[in-house]
């Protein structure tokens, strides 16, 4: 529920800041234009406001952008390897509670030798 | 639209009026920032740091939360922890006066062997169904919890001083090492999370490469918590030793090294040292690097032991480090390190080919955490 309402945050969010830069983007053609006409005043005004507009969703973007990176990073999964030296049958799964390297877990499917964890590690995010 | 300005000569139908009204902006604005530049940063300052510190509190409250969880799931404790814990989480140690530095070593260690005992034996109290390696995550969670609490205090004791003093050094202090304060507690909320699940952390990798050439040999325990595997490998006599785990747990290998080579009476002719070490920013995580000297950290008693013990009998002492930042080595393990491990063995093998004898007596020593990690 908390995840869902986080999500629909997140949408909104960037919808809204996308709608500011194409606000503001338009603010600053108007500019433009009004510089052409010879209307200084408002040639000033829309500018000053679409620049701000242009900065602030900016910069909302980009914290929203840094966020989902930390999300991302939190979200990978610490991974365990358990090998077997027999036949060199090699199984990853997510960690459990209680596992530690060195560990015998079950027996290998191929050759009934015993199975025993390698590596215990966290999953690199994808570059 | 201008018209409310026109008193002061300023009119909105040209634009020579617009640019007399931004001009004189211009000027007040300039004039207004000598006078009150300073505050105006200083006050962006202390409300970015008020930021950092609602985080903070959001991270301890979080690692004191996951603290008492798992210690009621795993400890089952008869009577309510929360006082207790809380307690824990304020604890302090007092180092040893320095000012005559002679045998100041031992002193240390003695604290550190109180403390640790004590802190053991109230997480004991605390948690009486856990075992011996459970107790040693639970010791490290709580350890993790406390660290954060204590950056949390410190923090928020020079906000308040500052924001009280309105002292723009003291603000500028903090400001200046905020980022990497919050590095390190993100880093600890890490620690506990693989704490509290006994998961293996960067700084595992000495026990690890340990661990992987002990494997399915026999092993005898020696000083605190250290346990020792000899076997023979290319012809050479190899000790290979690591903090008992698979609960957190870094031993006192100094003592354990002193123990051995008693043991044979000085005769070891090598000592390599497998530890991980912060690495420099732009360098790889996992990249191995090969040195002299005692590769192992802490407050330095344990080096201090190795050393001295080496220097009386003429032993040298080789290092082999897998370099990781400071956040990596108290985080769950990344792969890039545990990979690295068959790499440091084959050093390890090139090393004792290139530096001893056949016949000849080498201790290989895995210093670090090893939780997550048996033998």
């Amino acid at each position: 529920m908390e995840q869902k309402k986080n999500g629909l945050y997140f949408y909104v969010t960037v919808i809204f800041s996308l709608g500011v830069l194409a606000y503001s983007a338009w603010l600053i053609l108007g500019s433009v234009l009004s510089y052409n006409e010879g209307q200084t005043e408002s040639f000033y005004y829309s500018l000053i406001l679409g620049l701000i507009g242009v900065a602030l969703s900016i910069s909302s973007l980009a914290t929203m952008r840094r966020r989902i990176q930390i999300i991302k990073s939190q979200s990978l999964k610490t991974l365990t390897t358990e090998i077997c030296e027999k036949c060199n049958f090699k199984k990853v799964r997510e960690f459990k509670a209680g596992d530690y390297v060195n560990k015998k877990t079950e027996a290998c499917p191929q050759c009934k030798a015993d199975l025993a964890i390698s590596m215990i590690y966290k999953e690199s995010p994808k570059e | 639209m201008l018209d409310w300005l026109s008193p002061l000569g300023i009119t909105g139908t040209d634009s020579s009026g617009l640019g007399t009204l931004i001009s004189t902006l211009m000027y007040l604005s300039f004039i207004f920032f000598i006078f009150f530049g300073q505050k105006i940063q200083l006050y962006t300052m202390i409300w970015n740091m008020s930021g950092a510190l609602k985080k903070l509190e959001f991270m301890k409250n979080e690692a004191k939360a996951l603290t008492i969880k798992t210690l009621i799931e795993i400890g089952k404790p008869k009577v309510d922890p929360i006082p207790r814990i809380s307690a824990l989480l304020e604890a302090f140690f007092i180092t040893p006066v320095d000012m005559d530095p002679a045998g100041i070593v031992w002193k240390l260690d003695h604290l550190m062997d109180v403390r640790d005992n004590k802190f053991k034996d109230d997480v004991k109290r605390l948690a009486p169904e856990a075992d011996n390696a459970q107790v040693n995550n639970l010791e490290n969670l709580v350890e993790g919890s406390l660290a954060l609490n204590t950056i949390y205090r410190i923090v928020r004791h020079f906000y308040l001083l500052g924001k009280k003093t309105q002292s723009f050094f003291l603000i500028l202090q903090l400001q200046m090492i905020l980022p990497l304060v919050m590095q390190e507690a993100e880093a600890l909320v890490g620690a506990t999370k693989a704490f509290a699940q006994g998961q293996p952390i960067g700084d595992g990798l000495g026990p690890l490469v340990a661990s992987k050439l002990m494997k399915d040999k026999e092993k005898r325990k020696v000083e605190k918590d250290v346990v020792v595997s000899e076997f023979a490998m290319d012809g050479r006599n190899i000790i290979a030793l690591k903090a008992e785990g698979p609960g957190g747990n870094v031993g006192k290998p100094g003592d354990a090294i002193k123990q051995l080579i008693k043991e044979r009476e000085g005769k070891v002719d090598m000592v390599i040292m497998i530890d991980a070490a912060v690495k420099f920013e732009g360098e790889k995580t996992g990249g191995i690097s090969e040195g002299t000297g005692a590769a192992i950290g802490g407050i330095g008693t344990e080096r201090f032991k190795i050393e001295e013990e080496a220097s009386k009998n003429k032993i040298p002492v080789y290092a082999i480090i897998v370099k990781e930042s400071l956040q990596e080595a108290i985080m769950p393990m990344k792969k890039e390190i545990a990979e690295s491990a068959d790499n440091v063995i084959t050093k390890i093998k090139g090393l004792i080919q290139e530096q001893t004898k056949e016949g000849q007596t080498i201790i290989v020593a895995g210093i670090g955490n090893t939780i997550g990690v048996g033998q």
